[in-house]
């Protein structure tokens, strides 16, 4: 390879990695928010990122669109769909916690763990019933853009991936200035730290526990609205994979972390979409993970985060 | 019973059960549907019972249980299709396939080395993956074994494909030595082990150190458990079963598909430990045969009913995980289960009640009066601590602290809230280790070596809020403290040879003697945590003295106590100190109890020692007046 071609390869795997990573990011955000409030892995939450882009794929079809590959629907149609999406999932993410998670808040967290493994094989398979969505694949709306392609080099980058990844940048913003500037986000820092701190402070936990989710299913309707405008298609088992590298992203920035997340996101899309443009490319999954334990291994809070000792 | 007498009992049945089992399927007296079921609970009885070693006893989160089981399957699925093919070549096909007793054994012979690669494979793989994660506390081990679970997978995978051409691996038809004759004892036979490995470890005084692990870590250590061993010996013995189950589905099957030891796998082995009871080996030996069986029953509904299966199965799990939390059997075993069984429908006879103490609680315990002549300054000193300073972050919380503790003195060490008394305490026990200074235990230097292993160097502790083991009963607190000077340990449990015996009696004496003394004999059986305050407080110093220290570390044991506990616990700390020539370093806040039992000293202020000296010399010392009760006005 000359050093032009690589340097065009470069930045071609550069800009799919980040737009993976930030997808990763929007759904690792939810998984370190609900573990630093509840410290439970939710691992339904890969889960309701699937749901997200399920619902958008309904209310295109409700909005005109035929379902058909060349049928390209408008950019209000697709803001539509993201609007729905959203509040589809946070209304799931609120019902989640209210009816599986909170009767278990004193429980053993094993329980909880397994709770949440049962939640997600339950949505898993109801969106698998025919009646409901089905088992196989289907396509999702492309949208119809003043610019279709944009050239690097020799080659074509679509542009909706620049679109996804400026979306993310946005939304991952909102979510740093909720967290950081409002009193919703003064709560859930206060309820990380410690819940009953946070309730003699005058903090309602529950509530905040509520919001937690409900922002969390939020990012990861709009990272499921996003996969499946790249992807083109959606599926009901789409939150597996997308979830457990999200998850994995999540605890190499350090669980509980939120800037963590973000840069854990970033680094493995990166690096996935690095190896799979090389001629390792078999191995991306299994490097994710042995990622993960050379990272545990070295800081085993993530690279951002800390284990806190134990108080004797 | 005799106990000889139950053991061989025991180990026919083993034996038997599975030769017989496997004789009526071969004469024909059980279908080959029954047999397929019979094999598979089998096999699923013995991947929860591995399981619940390490999530139910040691309290290890494990969920990428089902790589142990495909490296167990694949690597002896290489081993069988490569040697053992090589070796059967010596034999005469037809009498390999024959089902003459010679031809089962020989059979059985390679099963049973095909196993031994699998275990090998399993176990060695656990070590990597719970060497580096179970040092830690937390959930790492999940998130570790998760991410190894996807790893094996995708390795295996890429594997096949480039090897095989493939997804999954065959082995050749000549090595399928476990779909006929052998099936239903192999896996019975691995069930029942398991079951007993399992039960003889975690009921052994070695083995209740899982459960006092998972009851708390820091406490265990504390009494000389080494943590990290005991969790490491749980997770391979578990991996191990399931690398073993491993190697029998892919013999019965013939088919090595990786994508059948997946995450979703690896749960479902998970769920009978939880819905049987996290820790209760009955309960999830039974939640696995049952819901192994449920399962076949509902393959036999109509297809069009098929596709709920899984719903109606998620849905029954997260309803019993929040109906009834604790699992169907909670902490129960089978003697618990037989015992309400007999007194519900037999006996009818009302419960017993467990014993009350009558005597008043001050009689056991000769009150000593005065002090004994503690030890003279020119004794080498028992503990010495030299300038020991720690700092967190930028507070320095202690700052060149020094102690000379003579053998056979109680010392006293006081101070305001937040004077650091509690962290010299945990620089001492190795809890937190020191940013400078040493601390010497008859001369040699204690930093740097772990709680546990300070504690079998001879120095013991007590906490400032309680940390019993709070699940475990009086009797087994006190037990679990005395297994470093056990003389046997892990085989011999799971073996059950008569050293063992011995032991278990002595320990069980040596316990109980120290009960006496503290009069929590007659509470023995009691679960620790219903025990009132003060008795939580006199079995904590009961299991600090059975570790056999030279130096005992008590950490406010006054406090709660009411002021007739408090005078019989003065005598109690001069009486423990001479009957086991013990050393004792004490912090407490009430000044009638420093007062009364030390003989030196030692006032923390803001991590500076202000003062030193006998306590008529401190109590009158400005310097500790004013730190109490401020500057005087003038």
């Amino acid at each position: 390879m000359s050093a032009g071609q690589w340097l065009e390869w470069f930045i071609r795997q550069t800009i799919s990695g980040l737009t993976l990573g930030g997808v990763y990011a929007l759904i690792a955000l939810g998984y370190s928010l609900v573990y630093g409030v509840l410290r439970l892995i939710n691992f339904a939450h890969g889960d309701v990122y699937m749901v997200g882009a399920v619902v958008a794929f309904w209310a295109a079809r409700r909005l005109g669109w035929s379902q058909s590959a060349n049928d390209l629907v408008s950019p209000q149609v697709t803001l539509a769909m993201l609007f729905i999406a959203i509040l589809a999932c946070v209304l799931l993410g609120y019902v989640i916690e209210r009816f599986a998670y909170r009767p278990l808040r004193k429980a053993p967290r094993l329980n909880s763990l397994i709770t949440a493994i049962g939640v997600s094989f339950l949505l898993e398979n109801i969106f698998q019933l025919q009646a409901v969505f089905g088992a196989s694949p289907r396509g999702f709306p492309e949208t119809r853009l003043p610019i279709s392609v944009v050239k690097i080099g020799g080659y074509d980058l679509r542009f909706e991936q620049f679109l996804i990844l400026g979306g993310t940048v946005f939304f991952l913003m909102v979510c740093r200035y909720v967290i950081l500037h409002t009193r919703v986000g003064l709560g859930i820092r206060a309820t990380s730290f410690h819940h009953d701190y946070a309730r003699l402070m005058g903090v309602n936990v529950n509530r905040i526990t509520s919001l937690t989710f409900v922002i969390g299913s939020a990012l990861a309707a709009i990272a499921g609205v996003f996969v499946g405008m790249y992807q083109h298609q959606c599926d009901p088992l789409m939150g597996v994979n997308y979830g457990l590298k999200a998850f994995t992203a999540a605890v190499v920035g350090g669980i509980g972390n939120l800037a963590g997340a973000v840069l854990g996101g970033f680094i493995m899309g990166l690096s996935e979409t690095y190896i799979a443009g090389s001629r390792f490319s078999d191995y991306r999954d299994a490097f994710a993970f042995v990622l993960l334990i050379l990272i545990l291994l070295v800081r085993p809070g993530g690279l951002l985060g800390s284990v806190a000792p134990e108080k004797v | 019973m005799p106990r000889p007498i139950r053991n061989l009992v025991v180990v026919l049945g083993a034996v038997g059960f599975p030769i017989l089992a496997q004789y009526l399927a071969n004469v024909g007296a059980v279908g080959a549907y029954t047999q397929d079921i019979l094999y598979k609970i089998a096999l699923n009885i013995t991947l929860a019972v591995g399981l619940s070693l390490i999530i139910g006893f040691a309290g290890q989160f494990s969920i990428g249980h089902a790589a142990f089981m495909s490296l167990g399957a694949f690597f002896s699925g290489v081993f069988t299709s490569h040697v053992v093919l090589g070796l059967a070549k010596h034999f005469d096909p037809a009498y390999l396939e024959s089902d003459g007793l010679s031809a089962v054994l020989v059979r059985s012979g390679f099963l049973v080395g095909a196993v031994m690669v699998g275990v090998l494979a399993a176990a060695i793989a656990s070590i990597l993956v719970g060497l580096p994660t179970l040092r830690l506390r937390g959930d790492y081990l999940a998130i570790a074994t998760l991410g190894f679970g996807e790893i094996v997978f995708n390795l295996l995978l890429i594997y096949l494909q480039k090897n095989n051409a493939d997804v999954a691996y065959y082995l050749p038809s000549e090595t399928n030595f476990m779909s006929r004759t052998v099936n239903i004892a192999s896996s019975w036979a691995l069930a029942l082990l398991a079951i007993l490995i399992v039960r003889n470890l975690v009921s052994s005084t070695s083995g209740r150190a899982l459960p006092a692990i998972r009851d708390d870590e820091i406490a265990s250590a504390a009494v000389g458990i080494h943590t990290t061993r005991y969790k490491l010996l749980a997770f391979v013995i578990g991996s191990a079963l399931a690398g073993a189950a491993g190697v029998l589905e892919a013999h019965q099957t013939g088919t090595i598909n990786p994508a059948s030891y997946r995450f979703d796998r690896s749960i479902e082995m998970i769920v009978p430990v939880v819905l049987g009871g996290s820790g209760s080996l009955t309960g999830c030996v039974l939640a696995a045969g049952g819901f192994t069986y449920l399962l076949e029953l509902l393959r036999g509904l109509p297809s069009g009913a098929q596709q709920y299966r899984t719903i109606v199965y998620a849905s029954v799990l997260v309803l019993i995980m929040i109906l009834r939390p604790q699992g169907l059997m909670g902490r129960w075993e089978l003697p618990d289960l037989l015992h309400w069984l007999r007194n519900r429908f037999w006996r009818r006879e009302r419960e017993k009640k467990s014993p009350m103490r009558t005597a008043p609680a001050a009689a056991v315990v000769p009150a000593i009066a005065g002090g004994v002549v503690a030890g003279s300054g020119t004794d080498a000193p028992e503990l010495e601590c030299r300038d020991l300073t720690i700092r967190f972050g930028g507070l320095t919380a202690v700052s060149a602290f020094n102690l000379r503790l003579f053998p056979r003195e109680i010392v006293g060490l006081i101070g305001p809230n937040g004077a650091g008394k509690t962290t010299v305490f945990n620089m001492v026990t190795g809890v937190y280790r020191p940013s400078a200074g040493d601390i010497r235990l008859t001369g040699a230097s204690l930093v740097g070596a772990g709680p546990a292993r300070i504690n079998e160097r001879g120095i013991a502790r007590t906490f400032q809020n309680i940390r019993l083991f709070s699940d475990l009963s009086v009797l087994d607190n006190v037990r679990i403290a005395l297994h470093a000077h056990l003389k046997t340990g892990v085989p011999t449990a799971i073996l059950r040879t008569p050293a063992f015996y011995a032991d278990e009696q002595e320990a069980h004496a040596s316990a109980m003697e120290l009960l006496q003394i503290f009069d929590l004999a007659l509470l023995a059986d009691e679960v620790a945590c219903n025990l009132p305050y003060g008795d939580q407080r006199r079995l904590e110093i009961a299991r600090a003295l059975a570790t056999r220290p030279r130096v005992l570390c008590l950490d406010e044991p006054a406090a709660g106590m009411n002021p007739a506990e408090k005078r019989e616990l003065m005598n109690l700390i001069r009486h423990i100190r001479d009957q086991f020539q013990l050393t004792i370093l004490l912090i407490e806040h009430d000044m009638k109890v420093v007062m009364g039992v030390c003989e030196r000293i030692l006032v923390l202020d803001h991590g500076e020692t202000i003062a030193e000296g006998r306590p008529e010399e401190i109590r009158n010392n400005p310097k500790v007046i004013e730190a109490y009760l401020g500057e005087p006005t003038k």
